[in-house]
């Protein structure tokens, strides 16, 4: 299903218009994330399983998830009912075949945005991660490299993050990496590569191979690069455009298709 | 003369060098990677990778949220749940939907 929908042209153009949510039920704290605004968390047989398969939902701008009858805004349940209502990959017909999965999404999200026209403004931000269970997941699977950007209680270094969300910097970067705010506690594997960084510094981290089942998270993370701050924009975008990693992690296997 | 005993040492040479076999090939996995796991080996080429990074994503609803009242932009959130496979490549677990 993703396939078809993200390599669709017109759905990757109308998804600028969208603020555009990618997480997972199974990944801790993702799935209380979805539990909240009730997508998930409803068992039993039929469409509301949480099951492997895939779903979406829309939300407006203020958070209310739409009905796909009428697009109207709800206040989510945890419910079977109020979850067939707002999901569609098994309740909207056309929404799960693969000839119409993307012209159902797509004709849906031209309808929305009649609704709910988008301002004028800047849409980038930092697209932080969750947590560090969500950041090793979508690296692993995404094949991205991680950014790690300390924190300490207060949080990201303002000189720091004002680098980071500068449009240059992220308009370039923004799909390459995982960006993920390192909390107050830092785990004893990365401790001597944070500490090197400095509070405004960042270290940057290989695709991990998978999220670790028991042990350690950051047990076998490699540091390929530790960069202290300060950081102007410009020493960054140089920093990220040495370490990019490109798509295709398996270009051997993707020839044998 | 010279030159005849040279070449004539050539041809030998390359005549008794070990001619390519079967098992020279590069070394594969004896299994079927899309045996192994036909979706995954699909979903993880680079082509759809590439996909991935069209879309500008966010991960928390505290940043998407903020982003989608600030701009005025609806938003669209798509969930599965998540595994891991045994990559066919280096046979190590990864991360998968």
């Amino acid at each position: 299903m993703e396939y078809g929908l993200y390599s669709n042209d017109e759905f990757a153009e109308l998804s600028e218009n969208f603020v555009c949510v990618r997480t997972y039920v199974g990944v801790p704290g993702a799935e209380a994330m979805l539990k909240q605004y009730g997508i998930v968390g409803t068992r039993g047989r039929g469409p509301w399983v949480q099951g492997n398969n895939i779903d979406y939902v829309f939300f407006s701008p203020n958070l209310k998830p739409l009905t796909h009858e009428e697009l109207r805004e709800v206040v989510p349940e945890p419910t079977e009912d109020s979850q067939n209502s707002i999901r569609w990959r098994y309740t909207v017909a056309g929404a799960g075949a693969k000839e119409t999965i993307a012209s159902t999404a797509t004709t849906a999200m031209k309808k929305i945005l009649e609704r709910y026209p988008p301002r004028d403004k800047e849409a980038m931000r930092i697209p932080w991660q969750l947590n560090a269970h969500t950041a090793i997941h979508f690296a692993s699977y995404e094949d991205r490299r991680i950014v790690l950007v300390p924190g300490a209680a207060g949080g990201v270094n303002p000189s720091l993050a004002d680098s980071l969300r500068d449009p240059a910097v992220l308009r370039e970067h923004v799909h390459n990496y995982v960006f993920l705010k390192l909390g107050p506690q830092i785990p004893n594997e990365l401790r001597g590569a944070v500490q090197q960084a400095t509070p405004d510094g960042v270290v940057i981290l290989e695709r991990p191979d998978g999220r670790p089942d028991k042990a350690s998270l950051w047990q076998s993370a490699k540091v390929l690069a530790v960069s202290p701050g300060p950081h102007t924009p410009a020493s960054l975008l140089q920093l990220l455009d040495k370490q990019a990693r490109p798509p295709g992690w398996d270009a051997q296997l993707s020839s044998t298709k | 003369m010279r030159f005849h005993a040279t070449a004539i040492c050539l041809l030998l040479l390359a005549g008794s060098a070990r001619q390519p076999s079967a098992a020279d090939e590069p070394r594969t996995s004896d299994a079927n990677p899309f045996q192994v796991h036909k979706n995954h080996v699909r979903k993880t080429s680079g082509e759809y990778l590439a996909c991935f990074r069209r879309i500008a994503w966010h991960y928390d609803f505290e940043t998407a949220a903020e982003l989608a009242r600030d701009t005025g932009r609806p938003m669209f959130v798509i969930f599965c749940r998540a595994g891991s496979i045994d990559d066919p490549l280096t046979g190590k677990p990864k991360c998968a939907s």
